[in-house]
């Protein structure tokens, strides 16, 4: 079907068979084309509804979304596929099982690898990598891909480059022109690439979503090429031609949770390790990721308009009995069995499933309706996805909704925009659902618990989950006096995110999260000669702070001890790049701030010292270990200046401090005289070495200093 | 085991079929000429008649049946396929019927009664086994075969009774047929095509360049200058992708308005079409009839957000109806379209009309 | 040369740069050239009566008196009374030549005007020839396209030269100097507002050789380039001009052009590049530029406003002319302009004369243009009812208007927008509709018999209604009357009377417009068929702007009048004319 696709765009047939034959024996002379789908989200943006059915088997035009993902692949030539399923896997194995791709004759053989350890895309190619699955370059998707691209073109590319230059291209993914505001544009996937337009290659990656500016380091244009293109009218197929370095990078590089952290490691690092990421922009052809229920909405009704042809309702391509359907005018599809009830209307661009029957004078417009549905009179459906097994009741008007399985609608209920119904809710008679009602048979108390937990899967709650829903009792004020289920949001999350959730089901969220920051930070971080903004680099440095204090503040509390701290704080040290010399300064720093953090700012010097020394005793290892050399010695008491430049008041307590800090051997004395005889750097310095008790103890140092080497002397 | 291997091949073969049948249905009609197409599906067939397990006559029509409905459902756009097995097995009854000593020719000239009764009967007394009648079918599949090679020249070798010199003739899109009887005509005569383009696949630019290429004098006009253009034509000279039951057309769209405007101005719409294109089938609304392709080709993805909110629609074919059709140009002869049913009874049996 | 030295690097860049670049190098050629015109020219006015004397005297009466053949020449072609009234002047005019102008002036108030605009007349020729030989030099360079017909201009130029030799040595035995002034007479603004609907316009006979080169003729006078035509021709269509948008007219003419307004030159330009399309837009812009004109315009001294601005005009239209073939819609708005202003009483202040032509315009604009198509969205609001699916083609501002009034008149109704390729003017029509909220359906119109069904009206633009009741309009549209007769659809199509024409035309043929045949070539997936279709002989692209709709595909036209058959357009016209 790639030909199919292709040769609809190509009416020559010269064209269309050089290129197809060309990919053909390309694919023979290199290893089989492989592809990894990876059917799980790893996040719970589809909560309540992906509790009872994994995202990669929800129905979108009443086929599961994973057969779209395999059709495009087995279209393109792939001819063995690795699906990983985590969450639900049993679920996703059997739906497998029975489908077409695993009959004999299937020209894609497909493979199912299951595990509950998976966490992110990042452990799955990890996993790869380990099992080395992979020969050869490979197609990397998700489950709920809908594409109906030919890749032979980029796949071409892509192996062209490879030979050209060994290794050097690890990944090229794959875009479609649209321009931006187009429905089918995710809103979380809008990014801004820069490209080198001969090429091909990526300069730079950033999603956009959130940021208000964007920067651009400028390193990037001073590379090869003299023609660049920085375009944002691409949409992300989240089809991607990955070369078996990727997954071994995955591994190297413990840190690369999803295919963004990938792409800007590899982009950060080009210098370094030098590898390129490259860029596949088709005109023509359709791809999109079901990632939200806004998506699931855009999908569907591309559908529906036949935009992902030949991946069209009629074609049933996963061939499956009575799934096919009638195409007649304005784009109605018309299951097998289908009644109409007299004087009802089907306006445009709907599917309707086998066995489904529909009452009188209704009026249906841009929907879907699974299998056997009953649908009663006088009902108006606009943009509805109704599932399968659903009964609607007369009388009802539902819009841009989800209706999950076996759902049921009594009489007279209102759906406003953006309700989801998930499995087996009733909801009725005679009540209207607000816009963003989400209904669930699982009580939203299930979650809290792991609310925090970001990178935990679906899979954990499923236990506990059917327990809970008994003990609750249904409120007839939220579903109706007959109504069975529970307000999903509502109670589910603290009142500030209560709207949040519902959004990121929705996908319209926009905010942006901390993972937007760290991508601005890491536009900067690509080290760059003239664009460099100052404000992320010292964001930076105050995370570290935090972290650092935060640690602290857990040894204290846990006491742990030293050297753990030490490790703690080195891994902090490298999540967020910093050198040892800042490493030490913000260590000194925190700890001398360590006792406003407990008591709050008002203390006499006095007591801030009682509080501090016990404190440097505690830590002392933690300093030795990053104060070694004659520099950071310096460095550390640099530090402690400038606390206490800052803090005047404390002046007194400076003395205390460096006494102790001196008897702890953190740092010597000579350290500390070049500090007071050269350290000199304003004029309040100087006033501060001018304080009596500094002086005091400096004169007793140099004291020392001589009686030890008179000692030294005696000794001698 | 030879026997096993032998149908696992077979099947392969028929998988890789249906697959390139699948490919062959884009917007942009079949990449290669329902002539190979049909040749290939009667190829099929023959291995299938060579190779398959069967006893008897019913048995191997059994097969085919099966085999054939798989393929026309891989592509419904793809009438030939269809045609071909109703013609083999039309071959089978009556090489079954030779054998059988009583020829089928009596059944030429169907009586309704025949029609209504032969069927009944029929089916029973093909289960005898002959041995020979592997070979023949074989044979006549073949014969069968031979002929498929000839039709494009069969036609082509008509165009000069048809095209005067200095005529201006009007076609549309591409068809292979067309192309080599007016290349035909082109060796002794000169004459003007008029080609017009038919968006948004534009095959008429190909076939124009390939046209000019043996030096006809050669003009693309614009889908919307058919009309404009048509009081100079004096001949409007078309392929098809299937010629229906009743002598209509299912051709690429654009066909139907060419053929009105050719009425208006009365001027002769002559259609090249080969037998295989015959098929038992008459117009109608549903999908099969009808084939629509993705809207990009009308309106470009790019297009934004208004795509949302427009429904566009890119169908493939028209549908013309007989009256406006002047003759047909065959294989086998000239017909008009109200005789196009005969033919039918002619290649087709009644009950393979419905695989 | 400079010009040369920069037109190279410039030639890789966007159009706009190279007609920069262009316009300049022209500039440095022609500016010279026509400042020595106008001087010699002056220098006539100054002592008109010495012709003979000066030192290239002999060398312009040559010219006139060729002048005065060919001219003699193309008035026969002309009508009996106009030839008649030309007799009678010539006469005057023996007279006149024997007078100074001063005594003339008192004596004969007409002649004066005929006289001296005669001389510069007869002067041009001298001048313009040269021209033609001296500001090509530098265009060979600018782009291979325009090199041959550049070549083409010099060699007529030259053949030109020639032949008005010979002919004046022959004219020169005979030895009557009286006739050069009077023979090119027929310039007289008057004379020339009824006949210039009756004969046949230039862009239609391309094919004659002997047009073309009146018409090159013509526009040296008027000092405006010939457009270069594209060189190649199809058949059935040889005798329309076949220009190619890679060359616009304005890539020759210098900045500030010496005779063309500025403003004008804009809307040449914009003409020829489809940037203003659509006979409503062209015949506003192309009113506001005329507006422009006047504003600028004074009336040089011992002229009179209503016939020296009859004459600026001219060359303004031929200009326009050979950016793109006027439309009707446009022809009859520049009729209404010159009648206007030659209805200007000679005694009337200039200043006034002039806002009183401004008036006239804006008046004009608004009643003919604006209030008319509000009265049409009035009467055809009427004729859409609930529930309607009404069919459209291309994007005519008319049907937009009528359908957005419908729309906010709360009717219920849905469109389907037909496209044609190679404009796909449609997509703009569907872009509009959709802002607005109407509810569209998108699809090409080879795809015409299939939605059909669903329609269940066709509202129509029109370019021009002709007095036979053929609706002349963008291609397509008849092929839609058709279909929508063979469904028994209706066919309504909407046009202002502005755009009714007295021409008549039976098929789309005689009178049409050629547009860039490279607009069919189109690229799928990287290829393209009709990529080098210049370099075979035997393959031609015809690129149709309009097509006419027999009037039995047309059931009503929904004019500002009210709605009418098409039949009875000429019945508008006659009413028409007698209140202009």
């Amino acid at each position: 079907m790639a030909g199919r696709v292709g040769k609809q765009n190509r009416p020559t047939s010269g064209a269309g068979n050089a290129n197809r034959k060309g990919a053909a024996d390309q694919e023979e002379e290199e290893q089989p084309l492989q592809a990894v789908l990876i059917a799980d989200s790893f996040n719970r943006r589809f909560f309540p509804i992906s509790k009872d059915q994994p995202r990669a088997l929800l129905p979108l035009a009443n086929v599961a979304m994973i057969d779209y993902t395999l059709e495009f692949l087995t279209s393109t030539g792939v001819q063995e596929t690795f699906v990983f399923c985590c969450w639900m896997s049993n679920k996703i194995k059997e739906h497998l099982l029975k489908s077409k791709w695993c009959r004999p004759t299937s020209p894609n053989t497909v493979h199912i690898i299951t595990s509950d350890l998976y966490r992110s895309l990042g452990d799955v190619l990890r996993d790869v990598d380990a099992k080395s699955l992979v020969r050869s370059d490979f197609l990397l998707v998700y489950g709920d891909v809908v594409s109906n691209i030919d890749v032979t073109q980029a796949l071409q590319e892509h192996w062209h480059r490879r030979k050209v230059e060994k290794n050097v291209s690890v990944m090229t993914m794959i875009f479609k022109e649209s321009s931006p505001g187009h429905k089918s544009r995710c809103e979380e996937d809008n990014v801004i690439v820069a490209m080198d337009s001969k090429s091909k290659r990526v300069l730079h990656y950033q999603k956009t979503h959130g940021l208000k500016r964007l920067q651009f380091p400028m390193n990037i244009f001073h590379s090869g090429s003299d023609e660049f293109e920085i375009r944002h009218d691409l949409l992300d197929c989240h089809i991607s031609i990955c070369s078996p370095q990727v997954a071994e990078l995955f591994t190297d590089n413990f840190d690369y949770q999803t295919r963004n952290d990938f792409v800007r490691g590899i982009l950060v690092n080009e210098e370094i390790l030098g590898n390129q990421i490259h860029l596949h922009v088709t005109a023509d052809g359709y791809g999109a990721r079901v990632s939200n229920l806004l998506m699931y909405d855009a999908v569907s009704s591309d559908m529906v308009r036949r935009w992902v042809y030949p991946l069209t309702p009629e074609a049933n391509f996963t061939d499956q009995e009575g799934q096919g359907c009638t195409h007649s005018r304005r784009n109605v599809y018309r299951g097998a069995g289908v009644s109409l009830g007299h004087g009802s209307q089907v306006e445009e661009n709907v599917l309707i499933g086998r066995e489904t029957s529909i009452g009188a004078n209704c009026h249906i417009s841009n929907s879907i309706i699974g299998n056997n549905c009953t649908i009663g009179d006088n009902v108006v459906l606009d943009r509805a996805y109704i599932w399968n097994n659903v009964r609607i009741a007369k009388g009802s008007k539902i819009t841009q909704s989800v209706l999950c399985d076996s759902v049921e609608v009594k009489e007279g209920v209102t759906l406003n925009c953006q309700c989801v119904l998930a499995y087996n809710v009733v909801v009725g008679p005679n009540i209207s659902l607000p816009e963003g009602t989400v209904v669930s048979m699982h009580h939203p108390d299930e979650e809290e618990e792991e609310d925090e937990d970001e990178f935990l899967s679906d899979d954990a709650e499923v236990s506990n989950s059917q327990a809970k829903t008994k003990l609750k009792a249904f409120s007839a004020a939220e579903v109706g006096t007959e109504g069975r289920g529970f307000i999903w949001r509502a109670s589910s999350l603290p009142e500030a995110e209560e709207d949040e959730l519902a959004q990121s089901l929705w996908g319209l969220e926009l905010n942006p999260d901390p993972e937007s920051d760290s991508e601005s930070e890491m536009s900067e971080g690509s080290h760059d000669l003239g664009s460099r903004g100052v404000s992320p680099e010292l964001d930076d440095v105050k995370v570290f702070q935090t972290e650092v204090l935060g640690t602290l503040q857990r040894g204290m509390e846990e006491n742990i001890s030293c050297d753990n701290l030490v490790l703690e704080i080195n891994s902090l040290k490298y999540a967020y790049n910093i050198s040892l010399k800042e490493v030490m300064q913000i260590l000194t720093k925190v700890v001398l701030e360590f006792p406003f953090q407990q008591q709050g700012p008002q203390l006499t010097a006095a007591q801030y010292c009682s509080l501090l020394l016990p404190l440097l005793k505690k830590w002392a290892p933690v300093f030795k270990n990053y104060v070694k050399r004659a520099q950071d010695h310096l460095d550390c008491l640099a530090a402690m200046e400038e606390f206490f430049l800052e803090h005047e008041a404390y002046w007194g307590a400076m003395v205390k401090v460096l006494m102790s800090v001196y008897q702890l051997e953190i740092l010597d004395e000579e350290a500390i005289m070049r500090w007071f005889s050269h350290g000199v750097t304003s004029d309040k310095s100087r006033l501060l070495r001018k304080n009596q008790g500094l002086l005091k103890f400096i004169q007793w140092l140099e004291e020392a200093e001589d009686e030890s080497s008179e000692e030294e002397v005696d000794a001698a | 085991m030879p026997g096993t291997d032998k149908e696992t091949d077979l099947s392969e073969r028929i998988e890789a079929f249906l697959a390139e049948l699948k490919r062959g249905g884009s917007g942009t009609g079949p990449l290669r000429g329902s002539a190979e197409t049909a040749r290939e599906t009667a190829a099929l067939l023959r291995r299938i008649t060579a190779q398959a397990r069967w006893s008897s006559a019913g048995d191997l029509m059994e097969i085919i049946r099966k085999e054939g409905r798989r393929m026309t459902a891989a592509q419904p756009s793809e009438t030939t396929v269809g045609n071909m097995v109703r013609r083999v097995l039309k071959i089978i009854r009556e090489e079954y019927a030779r054998s059988g000593g009583s020829s089928e020719e009596a059944d030429q000239q169907e009586s309704l009664h025949k029609l209504l009764t032969s069927g009944g009967l029929n089916e029973e007394n093909f289960r005898q086994h002959f041995p020979p009648l592997k070979a023949n079918v074989i044979e006549a599949i073949n014969e069968l075969l031979t002929e498929l090679e000839g039709t494009t020249d069969n036609i082509a070798m008509q165009a000069l009774e048809h095209i005067h010199s200095n005529e201006v003739i009007m076609t549309i899109g591409r068809s292979r047929t067309v192309e080599a009887f007016l290349k035909d005509a082109a060796r002794k005569r000169k004459f003007h095509v008029i080609v017009a383009e038919c968006a948004p696949f534009c095959q008429g630019h190909e076939m124009a360049t390939s046209l000019s290429e043996a030096d006809i004098e050669t003009t693309v006009i614009t889908d919307a200058a058919i009309f404009a253009v048509m009081s100079r034509v004096n001949k409007v000279i078309i392929g098809t992708q299937t010629v229906l039951a009743n002598g209509g057309l299912r051709a690429v769209s654009g066909t139907h308005t060419l053929a009105l405007a050719a009425k208006h101005h009365s001027t002769p719409l002559i259609v090249c079409a080969p037998m295989f294109k015959l098929s038992p089938q008459f117009p109608n609304e549903e999908d099969t009839f009808h084939k629509f392709v993705s809207p990009q080709e009308v309106l470009p993805f790019t297009e934004g957000e208004i795509l949302s909110k427009v429904n566009v629609h890119c169908p493939v074919f028209d549908y013309v109806p007989p009256e406006l059709i002047t003759l047909f140009i065959s294989n086998i002869g000239r017909n008009a379209p109200s005789y196009i049913y005969r033919l039918m009874s002619e290649l087709y049996h009644p009950e393979d009309h419905e695989l | 040369m400079r010009g040369r030295l920069q037109r190279r690097p410039h030639s890789g860049m966007g159009r706009s740069v190279l007609l920069a670049a262009l316009h300049c190098s022209v500039l440095t050629g022609r500016v010279r050239q026509v400042n020595m015109a106008d001087a010699d020219g002056g220098g006539e006015r100054k002592q008109n009566d010495s012709i003979p004397h000066t030192q290239d005297g002999t060398d312009t009466k040559n010219h006139a008196i060729a002048r005065a053949k060919t001219e003699g020449k193309e008035l026969t072609k002309e009508e009996k009374q106009r030839l008649r009234k030309e007799k009678k002047q010539q006469k005057k005019n023996k007279k006149d030549d024997k007078n100074t102008p001063e005594t003339e002036t008192e004596k004969k108030p007409v002649a004066p005007a005929a006289a001296q605009q005669t001389i510069p007349v007869v002067k041009a020729p001298a001048v313009v020839p040269a021209a033609a030989a001296e500001a090509p030099a530098p265009a060979p360079t600018s782009a291979p396209a325009d090199k041959p017909a550049k070549t083409k201009a010099e060699l007529r130029a030259e053949r030109r030269a020639r032949q008005e030799a010979d002919r004046a040595s022959k004219q020169g035995k005979k030895g009557d100097p009286s006739q050069p002034p009077t023979a090119s007479k027929p310039k007289a603004p008057p004379s020339d507002l009824q006949p210039v609907v009756k004969r046949l316009p230039e862009h239609v006979q391309a094919d004659d050789p002997a047009v073309v080169k009146k018409l090159a003729k013509k526009l040296e006078r008027q000092q405006i380039p010939l457009r270069s035509d594209y060189g190649y021709k199809v058949s059935l269509f040889s005798h329309l001009h076949q220009y190619s948008r890679k060359a616009p007219l304005t890539q020759h003419i210098s900045i500030p052009s010496t005779v063309i307004h500025p403003s004008i030159v804009r809307l040449g330009l914009q003409y020829s590049q489809g940037i203003v399309a659509g006979s409503n837009s062209r015949s506003i812009a192309l009113l506001h530029a005329f507006k422009q004109v006047i504003r600028d315009y004074n009336t040089p001294p011992n002229e009179e406003l209503s016939r020296d601005l009859v004459n600026k005009l001219k060359p303004y239209i031929s200009f326009l002319n050979q950016c793109r073939p006027l439309s009707a819609s446009m022809g009859n708005a520049i009729k209404y302009i010159k009648k206007e202003i030659s209805n200007i009483p000679s005694q009337c202040k200039e200043e006034e004369a002039k806002d009183r032509l401004l008036k006239c315009i804006d008046s004009y604009i608004v009643e003919k243009i604006q209030l008319a198509a509000k009265a049409i969205a009035k009467y055809a609001i009427e004729k859409i009812s609930d529930g309607d699916v009404i069919l459209v083609y291309g994007c005519s501002s008319l049907v937009n208007h009528i359908l957005f009034e419908a729309f906010e008149k709360e009717r219920k109704f849905r469109v389907i927008v037909v496209d044609s390729r190679p404009r796909l003017e449609g997509r703009e029509a569907l872009r509009r509709l959709v802002k607005k909220g109407i509810h569209c359906t998108y699809v090409l119109i080879s795809t015409l018999s299939y939605i059909m069904p669903e329609v269940s009206k066709v509202f129509l633009g029109a370019h021009a209604l002709l007095a036979n009741g053929y609706v002349m309009s963008r291609v397509g549209t008849s092929q839609i009357a058709l279909v929508a007769k063979a469904y028994n659809v209706p066919v309504l199509v909407c046009c202002e009377t502005y755009k009714f024409c007295e021409r008549v035309q039976t098929d789309s043929f005689v009178s049409n417009e050629l547009d860039d045949p490279d607009d069919l070539i189109v690229t799928r997936k990287g290829k393209t068929q009709l990529e080098r279709w210049q370099e075979v002989s035997s393959l031609g692209l015809l690129n149709l702007v309009y097509d006419v709709t027999p009037p039995d595909f047309v059931d009503l036209v929904i004019t500002d009048l009210g709605m009418i058959p098409c039949t009875s357009v000429p019945v508008v016209l006659r009413v028409k004319n007698v209140d202009q």
